[in-house]
């Protein structure tokens, strides 16, 4: 059975409801209307306080007269975005056409049948435009679903004022950091060294398989069958985070802390250093947010003594998705290849102050547009997340869920460790 | 009276009972649910006639509106759902989802923790919404200025009272942690949402400020009713405060009082968008509750038939409990 | 029938009424806490929202959180549709409900034990799990996108508490005038009119208002049914405020202090007309 034979039925139901109630005046649904201009439907999450989408469409229907691309925003939170989404493609809507959605979606997407197989859509070379690493984010099992829009990664802040004065430099170990720290909150300077997210949501898991990693292991294996937490990897890097708050280098409050809590922390200067993502530098600088205005800098993550530096850094940003049963795939096509060329792709990061995913508009010029994130992205170690699985949902709960109770003290960490294993291992084993 | 012959007799006060059991029914010049049985025949069948004439619109729209979908959703919890060439596929596999959900220690965590959260918090708000009540009840100026202000918590929207209550018990700069650290109570900011018995109180605080003016609200519309004469009545015969309330108020408002019990534990039980705010299930999954499994299930996880098991499984541990729960209460109002 | 109470009851009436009102008032005010929480933090400037210890007054207040709230994203235009969406919503609510109410309470329908408990059962329900099979009966009738995706479902959803708060203050009026009206010929519709609603009206309010406050605040469907701006309800316009990983304490609080005033607007245009009516419900005869 398919949800569209359930629509007799309901349409009756849903026709007697209208004439009960004695409604009048029912608005026709509008299906194609197969003029010479094609509408199509966009639908975006709220970047930061930028017009970058409102600036692309315009440009995009002022150069395309035959086709109108029509904007709606969505609400922020990613995973309210992910539950209104796939209501209306799981109902086989043919709007929204084009969608953003979240790097970790491709495979559930794909599996769900709620995103289209781009591969044929789009020319080989294409994908040329993109860093391979990206490409590769975007596929399941082998076909791409998602085409790379504006890349977005995990970054150290510091305050490099208060490292000039105590004479010391960027650290570059987790080790370094951690004593970094205490000699300046020793001096009263600052109350907290460094603030991290570790609130029992997705950020979490960035966070630790960035340890993870840093210590030269994953969250699963590499071709997705088995969980790989309660490892010596996986026990350092618990470690490391535990102790980062029971040192007091870390907040008490830590556990409950997502990216605006510890940007709040990190702006009113009460913190040395921070790992948050590239859209905090802006905040840093604006004064009417931030109170260390000029006395930031950023960095790659740190990683453990004796790893080539430097750190794993999570990548995040966005994808444009094509819904399956968009009446107009020509045009969407045509729509996301000036989406992600060079010109509308330099709008992302001269408007928006993100950084275009299309390596050829990685320029100088936008970098520096872009402030040190461009500069300082480069260095990076990109890790991803392993979002390779349909139940990537899943594995990234087990994981926040198990880390943060062991990082409030309700569970050991082998407890803890050993329970996130066993829910990784039922999530992978379920598809 | 065949009070405990069936589930729906227990769960559902025929209308005609409030006023037989307590002191108070004979104060009350007519007998409230007289009329109808005493009526001839033919006035029985008209007045049968007029109820199911008076009653149908509104049945028609709720049984519309809402029975298409729930019958849709206990037909996913059968299903397993999967992607098809248009839309999605669902094949029948049976009580599949519901040994998933059984056997998952996640959800009997989730219902132990909401079972838990509804039985405390259902007794709180229900005991301090009906001291709010009285108080209401018995004001002779500002009424309506009180009751107004009672639903400003009531009326604001869920999630911003989350955020609201996030950002006072936030462990840096929260303003309950302010309070606490000017009364001298702690020395040092104290992260109340990283412990469970904290975040489980953190919730109970902000649910409550929430849902006692609900309480408050229903259980005043029935003390509005009680004719004020029966009061001085009984006080006339010597009767004290506490006396006048567990014989006279709590009898003739026991209508109220079971709406707003059956209604609070429904909503207690479905609770969602506070803990979704305000500890996000945490810390760990201690405060997740049985809705915010549902809502993974379904939005995140995209495994509708699970999800809609997990909602099935839900609506029928409610009824158990609201079945048990109107059973204890009908058996303490017999022995009174 | 007038009352004529002695002197010295009334006398004490008077006391507990004064011990009442200050009672009455305490709650009140330590109710609002919060409340005066959110309106003083919505004028403090951004930078300011994360000081420890926090400055009890927003000095200096600013309208940078409310620029934020009503410049770029005109969450007037949202307020404006949850107003509309909560009004429809509650008179028909009414309007259904209280015939039901008085037919589950005032006549010998049949059935009208296991009906109640239907309507229990069904509030029982996870409204989160009827969303996807209600948003493809709306999508089939062309409803995506308007008033009526969403007074449609809040109708259904809210019936069944009303009802049952209905019923129970008709249960409690009694049957003389009734059936005096029935003698003299009055219809039933006339009799529901003229006797039961002036007698019920507290009933009536209780049941209004928590229809119209679920509508307010209703959340999950107002997104999934509207994705229009045009008309989506005030909820779903806080949840766009900010951006990624952006939490904007700030915009939020002055946009909900704005949504409130619809509802203090509401409570006091009731006001008189409450107060009369549960006066009125309180002196029988």
């Amino acid at each position: 059975m398919n949800l569209h034979s359930l629509r007799r039925p309901l349409l009756a139901a849903a026709a007697a409801v209208a004439v009960g109630l004695g409604a009048v005046g029912c608005s026709a649904a509008n299906d194609s209307s197969s003029g010479q201009q094609v509408t199509i439907n966009w639908y975006v999450q709220p970047l930061n306080s930028t017009s970058i989408w409102q600036d692309l469409v315009a440009a995009f229907n002022k150069s395309h007269p035959n086709i109108k691309v029509n904007l709606t925003v969505g609400p922020t939170n990613v995973d309210t975005v992910r539950g209104t989404l796939s209501t209306e493609l799981g109902s086989g809507s043919a709007t929204p056409d084009v969608y953003e959605g979240d790097v970790t979606w491709p495979a559930q997407f794909a599996k769900a049948g709620l995103a289209l197989d781009l591969t044929k859509e789009f020319p080989a070379s294409f994908w040329n435009r993109f860093s391979p690493g990206a490409v590769k984010l975007a596929q399941y099992n082998g076909e791409s679903y998602s085409v790379p829009s504006w890349t977005e990664a995990a970054f150290m802040y510091y305050r490099k004022d208060l490292l000039e004065q105590a004479g010391l430099p960027v650290p570059t170990t987790w080790e370094e950091l951690v004593a970094d720290a205490k000699k300046i909150q020793a001096t009263g300077a600052v109350k907290d060294g460094y603030t991290w997210q570790g609130a029992g949501y997705e950020g979490l898991t960035c966070v630790y398989s960035e340890l993870v990693a840093d210590a030269g292991g994953s969250i699963v294996s590499g071709d997705y069958t088995k969980a790989t937490l309660n490892t010596a990897a996986g026990t350092k890097a618990l470690d490391f985070l535990k102790g980062t708050i029971a040192s007091g280098v870390s907040p008490n409050a830590t556990p409950t802390f997502q990216e605006p809590q510890s940007l709040n922390d990190f702006t009113a200067g009460n913190a040395l250093f921070m790992r948050n993502w590239s859209y905090a530098w802006a905040i840093t600088q604006d004064p009417s947010q931030s109170k260390v205005v000029g006395k930031v800098g950023m960095a790659p993550l740190p990683t453990f003594a004796g790893q080539p530096e430097p750190g794993a850094s999570t990548n995040g940003g966005g994808g444009m998705f094509i819904n399956p049963h968009s009446k107009y795939v020509k045009q969407d096509v045509e729509f996301l290849t000036w989406l992600t060329d060079t010109d509308a792709q330099s709008m992302f990061a001269s408007v928006g102050k993100v950084l275009p995913a299309n390596v050829q508009a990685q320029t100088p010029q936008a970098q520096q547009e872009v402030g040190p994130v461009g500069q300082v992205l480069a260095k990076l170690k990109i890790v991803g997340r392993p979002v390779g699985t349909p139940a990537y949902s899943q594995v990234s709960r087990a994981v926040f869920q198990n880390v943060n109770s062991a990082l409030s003290g309700n569970a050991s960490e082998s407890q803890a460790l050993s329970a996130a294993d066993s829910q990784v291992a039922s999530a992978l084993g379920s598809q | 009276m065949s009070r405990h012959a069936n589930g729906a007799s227990l769960l559902v006060d025929d209308g005609n009972q409030a006023s037989t059991n307590s002191n108070g029914a004979s104060l009350i010049g007519s007998g409230s649910g007289s009329a109808p049985r005493s009526g001839t025949l033919r006035r029985t069948a008209r007045s049968r006639r007029r109820g199911v004439l008076l009653s149908s619109p509104a049945l028609a729209v709720v049984a519309l509106i809402t029975v298409v979908p729930i019958a849709f959703s206990i037909y996913l919890s059968l299903c397993r759902v999967d992607a098809g060439a248009d839309g999605f596929d669902y094949t029948f596999i049976g009580v599949g989802n519901y040994a998933t959900a059984l056997r998952s220690p996640t959800v009997w965590a989730a219902l132990g923790f909401t079972a838990l959260y509804t039985v405390i918090s259902v007794s709180v708000e229900m005991l301090l919404g009906l001291g709010v009540a009285l108080v209401i009840d018995r004001m002779t100026k500002g009424t309506g200025i009180v009751l107004g202000l009672l639903l400003v918590p009531w009326a604001m929207i869920t999630v911003v009272s989350g955020q609201l209550w996030s950002y006072i018990f936030n462990g840096v700069y929260g303003l309950a942690n302010y309070l606490l650290v000017v009364t001298h109570i702690v020395s040092a900011p104290v992260s109340f949402l990283s412990n469970p018995a904290g975040a489980f109180v953190a919730l109970l605080v902000a649910d409550s400020w929430k849902t006692v003016p609900f309480v408050a609200l229903i259980l005043f519309g029935g003390l509005r009713t009680i004719d004020r004469e029966l009061y001085a009545a009984a006080r006339l015969d010597g009767a004290g405060s506490g006396r006048i309330l567990t014989h006279i108020t709590i009898p003739l408002i026991r209508q109220s009082i079971i709406t707003a019990v059956v209604f609070r534990v429904l909503q207690a039980f479905g609770i969602f968008d506070l803990p979704f705010v305000l500890t996000n299930g945490g810390p760990g999954h201690a405060t997740q509750s049985i809705a915010m499994l549902t809502y993974n299930a379904l939005f995140q996880d995209l495994n509708i038939g699970y999800g809609a098991a997990i909602s099935c499984i839900t609506t029928l541990v409610v009824i158990i409990f609201a079945v048990l729960f109107l059973r204890a209460f009908r058996v303490e109002d017999s022995v009174d | 029938m007038t009352s004529h109470f002695p002197t010295s009851r009334r006398r004490a009436r008077t006391r507990e009424g004064l011990a009442a009102n200050t009672v009455g008032i305490a709650i009140a005010v330590i109710f609002m806490v919060p409340v005066l929480w959110l309106a003083i933090s919505a004028f403090k400037p951004v930078s300011a929202l994360g000081d420890f210890p926090p400055e009890l007054l927003p000095i200096p207040a600013t309208l940078a959180n409310f620029d934020a709230a009503f410049g770029p994203s005109d969450f007037g235009s949202f307020l404006m549709n949850s107003v509309i969406v909560g009004i429809l919503s509650t008179v028909i609510v009414v309007c259904l409900g209280l015939p039901a109410a008085y037919g589950l309470s005032r006549t010998s329908m049949r059935g009208r034990a296991a009906t109640l408990t239907g309507l229990l059962v069904i509030s029982v329900f996870p409204v989160i799990a009827t969303i996807p099979p209600l948003y493809v009966s709306l999508r089939a009738l062309g409803w995506l996108n308007s008033y009526e995706a969403l007074v449609l479902p809040y109708v259904a959803f809210n019936l069944p508490l009303a009802i049952w708060t209905m019923r129970n203050s008709l249960l409690s009026i009694s049957h003389q005038m009734e059936e005096a009206a029935e003698v003299d010929g009055a219809s039933t519709m006339r009799t529901i009119v003229q006797i039961i609603v002036p007698q019920a009206l507290p009933g009536i309010f209780v049941a209004a208002v928590l229809t119209f406050v679920a509508c307010w605040q209703e959340f999950l469907m107002a997104l999934s049914f509207n994705s229009n701006p045009t008309y989506q309800t005030a909820p779903v316009g806080i949840a766009l405020f900010g951006g990624a990983f952006q939490l904007p304490y700030g915009t939020i609080f002055a946009a909900s202090l704005v949504a409130l005033l619809p509802i203090l607007v509401l409570v006091i245009a009731l006001r008189r007309w409450v107060v009369g009516g549960l006066s009125t419900g309180s002196v029988k005869g």
